[in-house]
């Protein structure tokens, strides 16, 4: 019953937070305007038409596109987060185990160092973060497949390995013009975001969460141990990497999309098993709608705290310590701590 | 022999280049009580997993129903054979519905919620378990009794009618050790085929219906509980040996 109604809960949060975040910005849209703009969209006549034609700019050209990517990246990721985490057993990891995080940045601070457009950095990105994952799942496989600490292990080296390869090409980026690219797409932006880039990552992230929910209740056996697991006839070598393989190509998707955005793929899920418990056919359908309310969130603030827009993946970071903080005497009564 | 569910025809394993078992048959019957016995490293849990199918010998082979453990899916194995492992703690808070319930996961792997019959079947379980109060409580938060009945629970709630116990009395006071076994014993009488290891040979003298003595992988005796843990058997079974450190370099005058 909890289960339900805190669904119900998320999703009218949801709603409230996309229609609030339709109307902030530097161009603040009152509610009834939006209203107003739909009906008139829709054949009616109840805007003149130059009002009509800037709310159109304003709302297709840049504020929908926007949100429609907070609310995947931050859905994507948190789906990520608790896939990662019901996989490993472990309720400190985060989607950047595997080396997913580095690679990607690494693959970007590629593109940036050799001049790239936006969209060949946001390729390269992505393969640079699949490449991390499988050469850390390589390293893994190449000992033991079927452990867990192995994989964890050649997560471990792969991300080392990536995060020393980019602190390379920041070492010879040009200091005046890359240097500052690379720093600034590393803290993650929004702002890069237009249409086509979201189609592009609307249906692979919204897939993968029908399809990692659809896992729940055998990543829920997976939780027992992979030997009883395996006798509860849950195919888990499968499963495992089945399901790695699919948050790590949403967390690779989100990551070269946006770049770098911390905390929500650790805290969210969290979140999500305080108000709906531990199976995890609930916890992840309910992680992407709570990521989708933070990254919104925090993106209406990035955008009106200031003048001058601050980069997304800060306030994260700083929001995400307070929630952080805020959730843990709670957690400690569920998770043996 | 008749009424044989599960087959173990001259198994052998080996694990790095060390033999852990040797030459090893058994034959598991319906409604009856198998005890695996032997002192440690024997290889009691490494036939144990031989038996789920989890792990392949290297020689002989496990037949289920007369047909090669390997060649079943392993969905169809879950729906036969049900393992009821050394309590545990999951990290995760689940129910002890949840826990249970997970008994059913192979017949709707996809299911976003457990369906109304096997909800019924888990409520059957929970109620021959005699832990229908405990149902919406964590499993984290149970008593290694309690968690052992839910893990029990969740074994009948798979629907098979062979059960692999590991050590199953660990952990339990002598109350609870008596329960089990009545358990165990009223199970058998419905039919199932009960496998157990166990390092109490003067009890499974008694609960077990047949026992098969391992020391260094090998079979030293297999029968009648009551006859082959005799005092004799039981003596030899667990004594200091040349072959105490079960290295499993046997040599060409062992084999033959």
């Amino acid at each position: 019953m909890m289960g339900r109604s805190a669904g119900w809960l998320v999703f009218g949060g949801l709603v409230l937070c996309l229609l609030v975040s339709a109307c902030l910005g530097r161009y603040a849209i009152a509610p009834g305007v939006i209203a107003r703009f739909v009906v008139t969209a829709m054949g009616g006549q109840a805007l003149p038409q130059a009002q009509y034609d800037m709310v159109h700019a304003i709302l297709m050209g840049a504020r929908l596109p926007r949100i429609g990517a907070a609310v995947c990246v931050g859905a994507a990721l948190s789906v990520s987060g608790a896939t990662y985490q019901a996989v490993f057993r472990n309720p400190l990891v985060s989607p950047g185990l595997l080396g997913v995080l580095a690679g990607a940045g690494f693959g970007a601070a590629l593109g940036i160092v050799n001049g790239m457009g936006t969209t060949g950095v946001q390729t390269l990105s992505f393969a640079g973060g699949i490449l991390a994952v499988s050469f850390g799942v390589g390293v893994a496989r190449m000992f033991d497949a079927a452990s867990l600490l192995m994989l964890v292990f050649g997560g471990l080296i792969s991300s080392a390995l990536f995060t020393a390869l980019m602190s390379m090409l920041k070492y010879v980026a040009d200091p005046q013009q890359q240097l500052p690219d690379i720093v600034f797409w590393l803290l993650g932006s929004l702002t890069q975001v237009d249409v086509l880039r979201l189609e592009v990552m609307a249906v692979p992230v919204l897939l993968g969460i029908v399809v990692l929910s659809a896992c729940g209740r055998m990543l829920d056996a997976l939780a027992m141990g992979d030997e009883e697991a395996r006798t509860l006839g849950v195919p888990v070598t499968a499963l495992r990497y089945g399901t790695i393989g699919i948050a790590t190509g949403l967390s690779a998707l989100t990551v070269s999309a946006v770049g770098m955005i911390g905390w929500i793929g650790l805290i969210i899920p969290h979140v999500a098993r305080l108000l709906a418990g531990p199976c995890n056919a609930r916890v992840i359908p309910l992680s992407a709608g709570l990521g989708a309310i933070f990254l919104l969130v925090c993106d209406d603030l990035a955008r009106c705290l200031s003048a001058e827009e601050i980069p997304v993946g800060l306030l994260t970071d700083l929001l995400g310590v307070v929630v952080f903080i805020s959730v843990l005497r709670l957690l400690r009564r569920g998770w043996r701590l | 022999m008749k009424g044989t569910v599960l087959d173990v025809h001259r198994v052998g394993l080996r694990r790095n280049g060390r033999c852990v078992l040797d030459d090893v048959s058994l034959s598991i019957v319906a409604g009856r009580m198998t005890g695996l016995l032997g002192p440690n490293g024997a290889g009691k849990s490494t036939l144990l997993r031989v038996l789920l199918g989890v792990l392949r010998p290297d020689a002989g082979q496990v037949l289920l129903d007369g047909r090669d453990l390997s060649q079943w899916h392993r969905r169809e194995v879950a729906h036969r054979i049900a393992y009821v492992p050394q309590g545990h703690i999951s990290l995760f808070p689940y129910t002890v519905r949840d826990v249970v319930a997970l008994g059913r996961v192979s017949y709707t792997p996809f299911a976003r919620k457990v369906g109304a019959e096997d909800a019924a079947i888990v409520a059957d379980a929970l109620v021959r378990l005699s832990i229908g109060h405990l149902a919406a409580r964590s499993y984290t938060d149970l008593s290694g009794g309690e968690r052992q009945a839910v893990l029990i629970a969740r074994a009948l709630a798979q629907g098979g009618r062979i059960l692999v116990l590991d050590e199953p009395e660990t952990g339990l006071d002598y109350g609870q050790q008596q329960r089990l076994y009545a358990l165990l014993r009223e199970l058998a009488d419905d039919g199932y085929a009960i496998v157990a290891t166990t390092h109490d040979p003067v009890r499974a003298a008694v609960a077990f219906d047949h026992a098969l003595l391992l020391r260094c992988g090998r079979v030293m005796r297999d029968g009648p509980a009551a006859q082959v843990l005799d005092a004799q058997g039981i003596a030899r079974l667990y004594a200091r040996g040349p072959d105490d450190e079960c290295t499993g370099a046997a040599s060409p005058e062992e084999i033959s």
